[in-house]
């Protein structure tokens, strides 16, 4: 955590180098400053902490520049003289909650997540659509209730918005023979869009409800397929709640039942794919070198890397609460991803992340037909349920 | 003040979207890589150089100072505004408008973004040197603006040594081609660089013509750690007495080495005065007999340490040292201001002397690095812009400095321009004269001071 008297000094530390800049996902698609890091750190100087006749007051503009922020730090990771503008820039968003100044699309995903326990304000019993058939009858049955060491938790994404991550992940699960839980409807949000749009008192309070769940269930370890779940949990958890839990990724679990000889792959694919590492992960934890084993037994020399990866992975625009604020900008940021994927001769892109697959399927769509690569979007759980031997 | 009317008529001008005068954006376009902040009335994103033109009209019209930009990474105020009015940002003016790999030429939009720029060109087999440590995002108009170079300026020069034309829109509008895409052009004066290094005081560049090269067959790094500076100046005269031209002669001085050390670990020799970066580059053959040459020659000026890289990546392993400068100095105090004298090449360990003495009169931190290749130092004068008493002493500092380069033959800037930061002693340098030719010129092409003004000269004190 970094203190407040910190954050003005950090602030204070920023020489305007602008060399985060060609880092910024957000600056490279609008360059403009305030859609830049050094642009935010500036602005949120003379918001939080001005020196007389500075100071900028909460405003639609000040709110756009903060909440336009994708949050995938690789600013941060690159600056020179190490000043967190993530940092700062939370304290922002903070700040300008508090100060009532939310932008609409962003409280209404407050609203979605407080009222519904989901971002997209979906019922509770659609968090198990997405189930296959057999699972479903499974669960009617009490497996759910079952007590197990490990806890699956999907995150509102897979389960609400792509047809494939769970099924997928269940199969691989199935084929390996696990003995598992999930919380199936009773499932809430992690909270993470609440810790981002600033929120952190709610965040609290959603997390220790969150865990409340998690160790009734009795699990020792919660397996998540959403990279953002995974950093509520690893990272931001542990901020507010007890969390005496181990936390894994689906990558993680994957890469255990492949050591294991759980489950075996068959290594056919013949396809050119590339990784695409999503921020939760890749910058966050620096889980780099996990999932391209995994990719690597799908694919052996098939797997090619983007100019741009692991700690330098551009972001795919989807992070933060820009697709709220903005989905054509999160859209076309991922364009630039796509187009990087297109550079090295992919045809798939592989994420691990749910909200990384549904934005770069949006980057897909949002270049120009004569223009569009062939390029399709896979999570690393539907790439290994297909190549299960 | 600029009326409504007029921001109005700038507004139909660019259009929507690349128009701003809100707060926010004021405040975001009040820097650049100096100290100096000063807020624009109005930023504009103008795309077209039928647009920039237009804006020009409007504002020489009505007497409204006019900053051009690119990234902002500029490190002498250049392109923060001083008397608020339009700040021009070049950013979206960015399409490389034609590779010709037949004439080896290149013509591209200002708000290109140098790396970009490399990047495309290395899909063609062709290579574009200058490399200013801001590269990654600064623009080709900001380049040629601020005649930028970079560590390879040693063996292959700077901005104007590749630059062949330009479109320039002047204080009145009017646009002006100048130049050619040919590789000799004696026609007339040479208006090209007069624009070069100009720092948009005297027209804006809305194209640019450059030359390219082919790219070099393989590069390699040399890194060696010496006892005493004087080595290090010796090591450069015997390389280049060999006939060895390297790419690329960095040098950094103990005060430096000792930083990033402290920060990195990299294993550099703490009690070492000088730590050297040779960087050659040509065919494979040439460049391992160049290598073979260098090495004996710091063996026998008894190096402390020698590394020589044998791949690519122990090339970059070898940068690290130095790309971590910056880091590492930004750990110790919150502002480093980036001196750039530049003495003749034979004079740059009596240079480096000088510095030293002056930071312990002064009692400041200044690691030195040095493009030594080209006589290029940058003390950093690490401080803090809040501590009145010592930003004094920093003051003098810089001065100093730069009085014993100018007594050493050589020059107030190598690659980071005047701005706002030298403007008070260039005088010292181009005397009176200069001056006089120097206001002349401003004169003749803004005569109502509103391109860029209180930069480089000031014209009404």
């Amino acid at each position: 955590m970094v203190s407040a008297n910190d954050l003005e000094s950090l602030a204070n530390q920023c020489v305007k180098c602008g060399l985060c800049l060609p880092w910024c996902p957000v600056y490279q698609k609008v360059l403009m400053e305030e859609a830049s890091p050094r642009g935010r750190v500036q602005l949120a100087k003379r918001f939080l902490h001005p020196k007389p006749g500075e100071r900028i007051q909460p405003s639609k503009e000040l709110a756009k520049a903060f909440y336009t922020c994708t949050v995938c730090d690789a600013c941060s990771c690159f600056c020179p003289s190490q000043i967190k503008p993530s940092a700062v820039i939370q304290e922002g968003r903070e700040k300008l909650l508090a100060a009532g100044a939310l932008p609409e699309p962003v409280k209404a995903i407050r609203e979605n997540i407080l009222q519904t326990a989901n971002v997209y304000a979906g019922k509770k019993e659609d968090r198990t659509s997405v189930y296959p058939t057999q699972l479903k009858e499974r669960i009617r049955k009490g497996l759910k209730a079952k007590r197990t060491d490990t806890l699956v938790f999907l995150g509102c994404v897979a389960s609400y918005l792509d047809m494939k991550i769970v099924p997928s992940l269940i199969k691989i699960m199935d084929a390996a023979g696990m003995d598992y839980a999930l919380l199936a409807s009773e499932e809430i949000c992690c909270g993470l869009p609440l810790y981002v749009m600033g929120d952190k008192e709610t965040f609290g309070r959603n997390a220790s409800e969150v865990m409340a769940m998690i160790k009734k269930s009795g699990a020792k370890e919660v397996v998540t397929p959403c990279a953002g779940c995974y950093k509520s949990f690893r990272k931001l958890y542990p901020e507010v709640v007890e969390m005496d839990l181990k936390v894994s990724h689906s990558v993680h679990l994957i890469q255990r039942l492949l050591k294991d000889k759980a489950i075996h792959l068959n290594g056919k694919l013949t396809e050119k794919i590339t990784y695409h590492d999503p921020c939760d992960l890749g910058r966050s934890f620096q889980i780099f070198e996990e999932p391209r084993e995994i990719l690597k037994a799908v694919a052996g020399d098939n797997l090619v890397e983007m100019e741009r990866n692991r700690m330098m992975a551009r972001c795919c625009g989807g992070g933060g609460s820009v697709v709220a604020l903005g989905p054509e900008l999160a859209a076309d940021m991922a364009t630039f991803r796509v187009r990087d994927a297109a550079e090295v001769a992919a045809q798939i892109i592989v994420s691990g992340c749910s909200t990384c697959k549904d934005n770069l399927r949006k980057g897909v769509k949002a270049i120009p037909k004569d223009e569009r690569p062939k390029m399709k979007i896979m999570d690393i759980t539907e790439i290994v349920a297909n190549a299960i031997e | 003040m600029i009326n409504k009317s007029v921001k109005e008529e700038l507004g139909k001008i660019v259009g929507e979207g690349s128009f701003a005068d809100h707060r926010e954006a004021l405040a975001s376009y009040s820097y650049d890589a100096f100290t100096f902040e000063g807020e624009p009335e109005v930023v504009l994103f103008p795309q077209s150089t039928e647009e920039v033109s237009r804006i020009l009209t409007v504002a020489s019209r009505e007497k409204i100072p006019v900053t051009a930009r690119g990234a902002g990474t500029n490190l002498t105020g250049g392109s923060v505004p001083t008397r608020g009015g339009i700040v021009l940002v070049f950013t979206r003016m960015n399409k490389i408008l034609e590779i010709d790999k037949e004439n080896r030429v290149a013509v591209v939009q200002p708000g290109v973004v140098n790396m970009d720029f490399q990047k495309t060109l290395a899909k063609h087999n062709l290579f574009f040197p200058p490399d200013p440590a801001s590269m990654a995002i600064s623009t080709m108009g900001g380049n040629v603006a601020e005649n930028a170079g970079g560590p390879r300026a040693v063996k292959y020069g700077v901005m104007k040594d590749y630059l062949l034309g330009l479109e320039v829109v002047l204080a009145s509008g009017k646009v002006m081609m100048t130049g050619s895409k040919t590789m000799k052009n004696v026609t007339g004066y040479n208006l090209t660089q007069l624009f070069c290094g100009s720092e948009g005081t005297l027209g804006l560049i809305t194209k640019i013509i450059v030359k390219l090269l082919p790219v070099p067959g393989t590069r390699r790094t040399v890194q060696v750690a010496y006892r005493r500076l004087e080595e290090a100046g010796t090591t450069a005269s015997r390389i280049f007495g060999l006939g060895i031209l390297p790419v690329a002669f960095e040098l950094l001085d103990n005060v430096f080495i000792n930083i990033i050390e402290d920060y990195s670990h990299l294993g550099l020799p703490k009690e070492a005065e000088a730590l050297i970066l040779i960087e050659v580059d040509g065919p494979e053959a040439a460049v391992e007999a160049q290598v073979e040459q260098i090495d004996a020659v710091c063996k026998e000026l008894g190096a402390m340490q020698i590394k020589v890289a044998k791949t690519f990546q122990e090339n970059d392993e070898i940068w690290k040292a130095r790309r971590s400068a910056y880091g590492a100095e930004a750990q110790l105090r919150p502002t480093a201001i980036a001196e750039d004298c530049t003495v003749p090449v034979a004079k740059l360990v009596a240079m480096f002397r000088e510095v030293e003495k002056i930071a312990k009169k002064h009692n400041l931190l200044i690691p030195v690095v040095a493009h030594a290749g080209d006589g290029n130092l940058h003390p950093q004068i690490l401080t803090d812009i809040r501590n009145k008493e010592e930003m004094e002493r920093v003051e003098k500092a810089i001065d100093e400095i730069s009085e014993k380069a100018l007594e050493l033959g050589g020059t107030l800037t190598g690659e980071h321009g005047i701005g706002i930061a030298k403007r008070e002693i260039l005088p010292h340098e181009i005397g009176e004269v200069g001056m006089e030719v120097t206001k002349a010129i401003k004169k003749a092409l803004d005569p109502d001071n509103i391109l860029n003004p209180d930069k480089v000269v000031q014209m009404n004190s």
